[in-house]
């Protein structure tokens, strides 16, 4: 899967030389360490083990990947659970806008392994019924996986180069709340406060964004802490979960949904949430319910929040030339 | 822009404290090798384990159900902070960021999880221990320890991840709101990873470590944790944190090396911390350093405290620092006779010692390097 984005990105840009590349996930190669323990525990074939273990490092795809394409940049590979490829284009976003670089890869990637399958079902976080993020009958997540890169760039290197601009990044929120390992803390002032951040970060006021795709992992938790979080900041701004889509990727998830926000854009429309019957009650927020719809947007926030309490967010702006 | 080491924590296998640790070193300790089984295991390994005394006395309450990974790095990181004259609460915890190397991660809470699946079936699977499994776990303990609110990363990489996330350290604190970071390298050890390591080709079955023999023997993995905080002031100053760069065959990790030690060593360099541990990792290390800085004395401290992997790096660093600040090297142990580096084959006195670099080749794919200067 990130042979596969980075050769889409690079297709896209194949004059883009990294200086860094910084990639999200919370598994890595979980389902070679699987392989290998259950040959160990049921006296099974071990022949490929040396295999197994050279594939389970959660570095290896993103290095094999770069391989694959002759790229040797350093790789920083962040593992903050759920929040890990928000945090990986965020602070990519934060290391050009510094100006200590000029171009740098920032994603995510993560695959359903049957350690994290197991996992979310043992916490009943998981739901065996589709995924319906902000509805009052939710009843959990749907596990996904996949991978995403965005290739970032200073702008005035991607002018020089005569690269197209997609769009800009503008700014980045992460927060801590340490309220619980696996629960975010109900009022939902970590989420706010990494909203807030991004917010300050890119200068513009909450009345300014357009379109918010939300974390909405469609578990009871998230989404009331979550729903709180953004009607504390923001007073009726269209919010979608993709997630009933193309379910909840972890580390990728972030940047899947970069990329969805990147899309809504440059096409002009709000993604739907889909499997979308009745809000919450305790919930006040403007759902973009079931289907697809064009609005005129500039601004859009995209969250991210995971395990141990870590939050992102971050926002996106279309780009006037 | 430079960053200052204010403070730093140490748990190893021949004990814990900065100081401590390192007389140790000087007086030519090794750590205790620590027979490691398992029951569907046909193998037992030898490695440094973190003596029981070490930890006894530590608790907090948010450790009571953690892994001991989580009780090292929290152990490490609050030494680092007390060394530097604060306490938990007493910093501002939105100004303060918390950065997390490690490698495996809590591998023997997801070792127990996956076992009751594959024992019992998916209806046995725990939920206390599915979010220790989790790589941000241990991060998340010693952020609410610390009362840390702002930016927590966790890194992910090989041996040389403690210095990837020295240089994202530095890139954080390009941000001139934060006053301080808290860089944490931690690692535990469970006969799974010795058997994994050994499959691999890189763990030998006892010690020692014979560090830049020819024969590569392997490496013995030990455990433990390194905390560095870094902050605008303090002692030792942080010149240049190379973020070097990966690696797609062994035979190629010496020009990334080469390049690492050439751009490091523009001015003058006293010695260099090596990550030399026994497998070919030493091989390219040496011949970078003979090639490069061929007159800088050498040391390596895995033949006396093991391989850690995730804390491995930080180990190095608190190493560099602790030379300058004695102005003295210990000796490095296990030496093949015949290396013609400049090593520190005994206690080493290093009068006016100012600039040392520490180099770090992991064994998957991954090298970084850094300077370090005392003021």
């Amino acid at each position: 899967m990130m042979i596969q984005a980075l050769k889409e990105v690079l297709a896209q840009e194949p004059r883009f030389e990294p200086e860094l590349t910084v990639i999200g996930t919370t598994s890595g190669g979980m389902s070679y360490g699987e392989h290998y323990y259950r040959s160990l525990r049921q006296a099974g074939d071990l022949r490929r083990a040396p295999t197994w273990i050279a594939n389970y490092p959660a570095q290896k795809p993103v290095v094999d990947a770069q391989v694959a394409f002759g790229i040797s940049a350093p790789c920083q590979v962040i593992a903050n659970a759920c929040a890990s490829g928000t945090n990986a284009i965020g602070h990519a976003f934060e290391c050009v806008r510094s100006g200590r670089y000029q171009r740098v890869f920032a994603g995510g990637y993560d695959a359903i392994s049957e350690l994290v399958f197991t996992g979310f079902d043992s916490l009943q976080a998981s739901t065996p019924e589709k995924c319906r993020p902000f509805d009052r009958h939710r009843t959990g997540m749907v596990l996904g996986e996949g991978a995403a890169v965005l290739a970032l760039e200073n702008l005035a290197s991607a002018r020089q180069r005569g690269a197209p601009v997609l769009a800009e990044i503008i700014g980045y929120g992460i927060s801590t709340d340490n309220f619980h390992i696996t629960q975010p803390d109900p009022t939902g002032i970590g989420a706010q406060q990494a909203m807030q951040q991004s917010l300050e970060s890119a200068r513009v006021s909450a009345k300014e964004v357009d379109y918010i795709n939300a974390h909405g992992t469609a578990t009871l938790f998230n989404d009331a802490a979550e729903g709180k979080a953004i009607s504390s900041l923001f007073n009726g701004v269209p919010v979608s979960s993709t997630k009933g889509m193309m379910g909840h990727s972890l580390g990728a998830a972030g940047a899947i949904e970069a990329v969805i926000c990147l899309l809504a854009l440059q096409h002009q429309f709000l993604p739907p949430n889909i499997n979308f019957g009745a809000l919450d009650d305790h919930l006040d927020l403007n759902i973009v319910a079931n289907k697809a719809r064009p609005a005129v947007l500039r601004t859009a926030l995209s969250n991210s929040f995971g395990f141990g309490g870590t939050n992102a967010s971050i926002l996106m702006r279309t780009f006037e030339a | 822009m430079s960053l200052a080491i204010a403070g730093m924590g140490w748990v190893t296998p021949l004990g814990s404290g900065v100081d401590s640790v390192w007389d140790k070193l000087l007086y030519g300790h090794e750590a205790s090798a620590t027979t490691i089984s398992e029951q569907f295991g046909d193998r037992s390994y030898s490695a440094f384990r973190v003596p029981e005394s070490v930890m006894a006395g530590f608790a907090h309450p948010r450790l009571r159900r953690a892994s001991v990974i989580s009780r090292f790095a929290a152990a490490a990181g609050l030494d680092a902070l007390r060394a530097a004259g604060l306490e938990p609460g007493s910093h501002n915890g939105e100004r303060t960021a918390l950065i997390f190397a490690i490698s495996n991660g809590g591998v023997i809470y997801t070792k127990r999880f996956y076992s009751n699946i594959v024992e019992s079936g998916a209806q046995s699977a725990s939920p206390l221990l599915f979010p220790e499994t989790v790589f941000n776990a241990p991060a998340s303990h010693l952020a609410a320890i610390l009362g840390i609110t702002g930016a927590t990363y966790t890194l992910v990489g090989d041996g040389a991840v403690g210095l990837a996330a020295i240089k994202m350290a530095e890139d954080l604190m390009a941000n001139e709101t934060l006053n301080r970071c808290l860089v944490v390298g931690t690692e535990e050890i469970d006969w799974l990873l010795c058997d994994a390591y050994r499959r691999w080709r890189l763990l030998r079955s006892s010690p020692p470590i014979e560090p830049f023999s020819k024969q590569q023997r392997g490496m013995i993995l030990s455990e433990g944790a390194g905390a560095i905080l870094l902050a605008r002031e303090g002692p030792f100053t942080i010149e240049c944190a190379h973020p070097g760069g990966c690696f797609s065959k062994r035979a190629e990790a010496g020009d990334i090396l080469r390049q690492i030690l050439s751009d490091l060593s523009e001015t003058q360099i006293d010695f260099v911390i090596s990550g030399a541990n026994g497998t070919f990792v030493d091989q390219a290390e040496s011949e970078a350093i003979g090639q490069i800085v061929p007159d800088a004395l050498v040391y390596t401290g895995k033949p006396a405290l093991g391989e850690s992997v995730g804390a491995a790096a930080v180990w190095q660093v608190i190493l560099a620092a602790q030379a300058l600040r004695s102005a003295e090297l210990p000796p490095v142990l296990q030496a093949y006779p015949a290396v013609t580096m400049r090593l520190s084959h005994s206690r080493t006195s290093m009068p006016g010692a100012r600039r040392a670099i520490v180099l770090s080749c992991g064994v998957n794919q991954q090298a970084a390097g850094l300077r370090l200067a005392i003021q």
